[in-house]
């Protein structure tokens, strides 16, 4: 456990976990705030490298969040987003990195709470995994 | 199409005597260039000697008799070769199974036109690198390097023959156990038989003087017919015996591989201090990039500023290493090549094939193998 | 037997650096369209650096005089071979020997070097030389890469792992076999010292030389190899050369370019302060293969008449009054001796283009013209 606040890097995807993360804000719903949000338009243009650069500035975990599977606002986004992020899992162990400082969830605009939820949970598991120390 | 089996041996005496194993090879070379079937012939031929392989473009059928024999101490690589320098060209190529599964990646990605290709594939048991086969030749053998004018690997054992027609063989395990041997990823690579080129020729399983030959595709079939039609090829059936032979030494050989994929990859793989040792030694040289010959690229990730923080070095091995195996790994087809050219001595090879393997397992695909480009280049919603 | 024009591979000697490693040339219809690792090579292994693999680049056209060139008032015209060397004559012609300065350059072959102290010599010039930074010229033993990768204790001077990356790797492989390492130089932190086992950031080279401990001191007695790629005064190298004799230890001095150590036989080695001097004291100037007005700009003023012979177009080109168009190293047969001592050979490889000539052509042509005698031509 470290009292360090984590870094936590969220992307959402514009037409469901953006618009969850927007629900949860108008209903006042907390989520820690040392998760700082990038909106992409969608989770199908998230690609390893972000991901690699994320934890290369200093994210001490990295969120993707997009929409449920099948309703892709581009169709099919999603469903690359998830092959790659399945590889991304493989990958980061190599580097040392814990798998679980990487975390992907589908999440629809509806919901504010599921968005709160995942966020607290993520937070808490990066807090416990304490701030990601590499040597480079 | 079925695989079909066949030994095969050069008509032509000169290549008959000289070729490996009845030059069939050779024959078929032959019957290509002169026929103007192809405009040229991409094999090796030896350099200052036999511990130099060159990547030779044959034009004249005369010269093919130059090209024959094996080098096993030459671990070039074609597949970019073509992609870069010969795809518009009419061209037959011997290839290792590395090299074609090279060429098989470039083709998904248009990269090469097969249709333009005659793929002579060699069944490989590893390549071994000049200056290692060298040193171990004076250390195991206690024989002069230059004094050795052949080298052949057989039955488990790396051979040489000298001036004065002696031959000296050594246990390629006792070589490897030391250190010596084959190079790393052909110790793990389990592809013996390149059944992803046209034909596939060897000796295992053929009766001295012959070659056996294992058809992969049509085009391969129509090409050993014609070569046959043509008086260029001597046919015959391989007996019952000659294939169970084969499948044996083949078993024996992905057994092997395995065992040292086992070994290599997960038992005594680097730990995490251990590469964080080698990404320190990184001089950023962008060799491995380089040399990859499925990475085909013009424009880079590695090279856009994103990623390039300063010309520090050594890099953040997050975006330089992973990035690039984020790109190429789940593509790699342990040709090793990255690994050979590094200037410090990063083992490359392992975490790329670890990798790839990991890709392998969680997907089923094979690079060089499978027909398909890999399942993360699909748009489809699966 | 004869290869298709369309693509060939052969070798060759990287020119970039004293390292002398090989490497596979792509040569397509008298193009060098790439690099290919040349693995029998015994000193790289088929392994090169970015800028070894970047060398064909030398020979990129665009960026070379083609023709002899003339500066007057400030623009280049193009001459033919015959006014430009009558040019070069009649302006030699009027100078006495004191006058006249040649500076040879240590990326040019032995045999180029071996012509042009000869024609130094038929001309009387003395004042000559080539620039080899701060190494005075030296012709002992040096250690081997062998040595180095079999080495118990390496002690580096330099950022020599960065610079050069080729003797780098036996330093890396001299110490996964469990060599120690210790490095030093003045820098907060070097690549070389990420890579060392101890790395000891000094004031001066002299300094740190002079107060080598005894902890060191011991450990180069046992199989020990002293590497050092600069110096700041030539002084410097007799005393790692006394520390490796008192210790038994071997010393490997990294030079600059492709054949510095063979100029060495040929010209005089000068450091940045020499070749100022030469310069200021001298009227005509013949400049082969270097490019002194990147380190020696400022003596340049009291010259009235500069000829530089060079295969790419540099800042002393662009000051000279007379451009000899040279042919660079893929385009001649010669040998470079590399910082361990071996003299590798080069073969022409492409053609250069029409205008463009050999250095020791161009050199005989000279003397002919002026007419001496250069002994026998290679």
């Amino acid at each position: 456990m470290s009292d360090k606040e984590p870094k936590i890097l969220g992307f959402c995807c514009n037409w469901c976990c953006y618009g969850g993360a927007d629900t949860a804000g108008t209903a006042r719903m907390q989520y820690p705030p040392g998760v700082r949000i990038i909106r992409v338009m969608c989770s199908g243009r998230i690609n390893p490298d972000m991901i690699l650069k994320a934890f290369k500035e200093g994210a001490d975990g990295v969120f993707v969040g997009g929409c449920h599977i099948g309703d892709c606002h581009y169709d099919a986004g999603n469903y690359k987003w998830r092959r790659r992020a399945n590889f991304m899992e493989d990958l980061l162990p190599e580097f040392d990195i814990d798998r679980e400082r990487f975390r992907f969830e589908w999440i629809s605009a509806s919901e504010g709470e599921k968005f709160q939820k995942t966020m607290q949970e993520f937070y808490d598991k990066i807090k416990s995994l304490g701030p990601l120390e590499r040597c480079h | 199409m079925s695989p079909e089996y066949l030994l095969a041996r050069a008509k032509n005496e000169e290549l008959q005597d000289k070729g490996e194993c009845g030059g069939a090879v050779s024959s078929i070379f032959k019957y290509l260039l002169d026929n103007e079937i192809v405009e040229g012939v991409l094999t090796l031929t030896r350099g200052i000697d036999i511990y130099d392989g060159i990547p030779s473009l044959i034009e004249d059928s005369e010269d093919i008799i130059e090209t024959c024999g094996s080098l096993h101490c030459a671990p070039t690589m074609f597949g970019d070769l073509i992609s870069k320098y010969l795809k518009d060209m009419k061209l037959a190529v011997a290839v290792k199974p590395c090299d074609a599964m090279a060429i098989k990646e470039l083709e998904k990605r248009n990269q090469l036109d097969r249709d333009k290709l005659y793929e002579i594939g060699l069944n490989c048991g590893g390549t071994v690198m000049p200056i290692t086969a060298r040193k171990m030749i004076d250390l195991f053998y206690e024989v002069d390097p230059d004094d050795v004018v052949k080298e052949e690997i057989d039955k488990g054992k790396f051979i040489i023959e000298l001036k004065d027609g002696t031959e000296k063989a050594v246990e390629i395990d006792e070589l490897e156990e030391k250190g010596y041997g084959r190079r790393g990823s052909c110790q793990r690579c389990d592809l013996m038989i390149p059944r992803n080129a046209d034909v596939a020729c060897g000796n295992w399983g053929a009766e001295p003087g012959w070659t056996f030959i294992e058809i992969n595709t049509e085009k391969g079939k129509d090409l050993v017919d014609a070569a046959r039609n043509e008086g260029y090829l001597d046919i015959k059936t391989p007996s019952e015996k000659s294939l169970t032979i084969r499948e044996k030494i083949e078993n024996v050989m992905i057994k092997l591989a395995q065992k040292f994929q086992d070994k290599y990859l997960e038992e005594i793989y680097p730990s995490s201090e251990d590469w964080n040792k080698y990404w320190d030694r990184c001089i950023k040289c962008y060799a491995c990039r380089d040399v990859c010959p499925v990475c085909y690229c013009k424009e880079c990730a590695l090279d856009k500023e994103f990623y390039v923080d300063s010309e520090q070095i050594p890099p953040d091995p997050l975006t330089f290493q992973g990035v690039r195996l984020s790109h190429m790994s789940f593509s790699c087809i342990n040709c090793g090549q990255c690994q050979d050219v590094c200037p410090m001595e990063i083992p490359l090879a392992l975490i790329y094939q670890r990798m790839q393997k990991k890709y392998k397992d969680k997907t089923g695909f094979i690079a060089g193998v499978n027909e398909e480009l890999p399942p993360l280049y699909s748009p489809e919603k699966d | 037997m004869k290869v298709h024009d369309k693509m060939k591979v052969v070798h060759s000697i990287c020119p970039q650096c004293s390292v002398g490693c090989g490497i596979n040339l792509i040569n397509i219809d008298n193009r060098l369209v790439g690099t290919y690792p040349y693995k029998r090579h015994p000193i790289n292994e088929g392994k090169n650096c970015k800028k070894g693999r970047d060398c064909i680049e030398l020979v990129f056209e665009e960026n070379r005089p083609k023709n002899p060139l003339v500066n007057k008032n400030g623009t280049f015209s193009d001459y033919s071979w015959e006014e430009a060397l009558d040019l070069f004559v009649s302006k030699i012609k009027s100078y006495t020997p004191q006058d006249i300065g040649i500076i040879g350059s240590g990326n040019s072959t032995n045999e180029d070097l071996e012509i042009l102290s000869k024609f130094a010599d038929a001309l009387g010039v003395e004042k000559k030389g080539f620039y080899a930074e701060n190494f005075p010229a030296f012709n002992i033993e040096t250690a081997t890469l062998d040595d180095v990768q079999s080495s118990n204790f390496i002690l580096i001077v330099g950022d020599v792992i960065k610079e050069s990356p080729l003797i780098g790797r036996r330093i890396i492989l001299a110490r996964e076999n469990g060599a120690e390492v210790v490095s030093a130089d003045s820098a907060d932190k070097t690549f070389t010292g990420l890579n060392s086992d101890k790395y000891i950031k000094i004031r001066s080279i002299g300094e740190f030389l002079d107060n080598i401990g005894p902890e060191v001191h011991n450990k180069l007695k046992d199989s020990a190899t002293i590497i050092f790629n600069k110096l700041d005064l030539k002084e410097e190298f007799e005393k790692i050369q006394n520390i490796a004799e008192d210790s038994g230890s071997k010393i490997l001095p990294v030079l600059k370019q492709c054949n510095t150590r063979g100029a060495m036989r040929f010209l005089p080695a000068l450091n940045q302060e020499e070749i100022s001097r030469l310069i200021n004291d001298v009227k005509f100037l013949y400049v082969v293969g270097d490019n002194p007005a990147l380190y020696a700009e400022e003596s340049f003023k009291n010259l009235d008449f500069l000829v530089t012979q060079s295969s790419s177009i540099n800042e002393t080109v662009l000051l000279s009054d007379l451009v000899f168009p040279a042919s660079c190293w893929v385009e001649k047969t010669g040998t470079f001796t590399n910082t361990t001592g071996d003299m590798q050979k080069i073969s022409k490889t492409i053609s250069a283009p029409a205008e463009v000539l050999e250095d020791q052509r161009i050199i005989s042509k000279i003397a002919e013209k002026i007419g001496i005698e250069l002994g026998d031509k290679k």
